[in-house]
């Protein structure tokens, strides 16, 4: 069956979720199904709109207070580290939605503080949990596709964006 | 007397990073956008160079280069790009608009200061 357009988004940015927790040496997986499962209390939320010719949604990134603590060693708030991370997971999805030569344009991140944050459950959005050695991160998308658009195969862009990490010097 | 560097992100976090980078080689100045960049390069005749990030609210990195390079007397400033994008028409954009450098976040600190060592060598 091929995946639709929700479940290669969302499969796009679990996967960079993960990588970019890597980046800052905080590894973290995606919750078993034997995993104790309580409600978070989500400390967090960075929120950041994207907008595309046949695309338009947001990305929502919700952390306890460890997994931003561990991965930010600044004196910053942890408002402006979750828009700095909700941004960077955004980049990164959005250099993979290059590869298939759909050009996404990101908005400012901005941060919701709250109690118990978490997406409504209905059809179509899905929340990707993750368990770190200390905390809980949490990301879902929420988007929406026109109804003739098919995201196009991996390798639709010839040139492939420079990637995290790199430098390129002119 | 350390040389000048100056950072223009709207995270802070990220000028925080970048500030504990450099901070041992380089007096580090910081702004929230390109219009408080722009402000701080008309400013400061002595910065040595300024890192930038692209998306930013009220103006962006590319606009701030492209409004840096139109002015003779900070022209000739070299400007590092620090973001989250790795799209390659808007690294185009900023070489054409006479940006030095291209980083994608997160950065490799060494990298980044033998990027900055190497635009502020004299």
């Amino acid at each position: 069956m091929t995946a639709t357009n929700k479940q290669i988004l969302d499969r796009a940015v679990a996967e960079n979720c993960l990588k970019l927790f890597a980046d800052y040496e905080l590894n973290i997986r995606a919750r078993e199904p034997n995993d104790e499962v309580e409600a978070e209390r989500f400390l967090i939320c960075g929120i950041i709109g994207f907008t595309s010719k046949k695309m338009r949604g947001v990305l929502a990134l919700a952390t306890t207070k460890e997994p931003l603590e561990l991965t930010n060693h600044t004196t910053t708030t942890h408002r402006d580290w979750i828009c700095e991370l909700a941004n960077q997971l955004l980049g990164r999805v959005k250099n993979q939605m290059l590869m298939r030569g759909v050009e996404v344009l990101p908005s400012i991140p901005i941060a919701l503080r709250g109690d118990r944050l978490s997406p409504v459950v209905q059809q179509g959005l899905v929340s990707e949990l993750f368990t770190a050695e200390q905390g809980v991160v949490c990301v879902w998308v929420d988007c929406e596709f026109d109804d003739d658009f098919i995201l196009p195969e991996d390798g639709e862009s010839e040139t492939p964006p420079v990637s995290e990490g790199d430098l390129l010097l002119f | 007397m350390n040389k000048k560097v100056l950072i223009v992100d709207d995270s802070a976090t990220v000028r925080e990073q970048v500030r504990a980078v450099l901070i041992d080689e380089f007096d580090v100045i910081e702004a929230a956008d390109g219009i408080e960049g722009v402000e701080t390069i008309g400013r400061l005749a002595d910065l040595a160079a300024v890192i930038c990030d692209v998306n930013m609210p009220r103006m962006d990195g590319l606009e701030m280069v492209e409004t840096v390079q139109k002015d003779p007397r900070t022209a000739p400033l070299p400007i590092v790009m620090l973001t989250t994008e790795g799209q390659h028409e808007l690294v185009q954009r900023a070489k054409a608009a006479g940006a030095k450098g291209w980083i994608v976040k997160p950065f490799k600190p060494e990298l980044l200061l033998a990027a900055i060592r190497k635009l502020t060598a004299t």
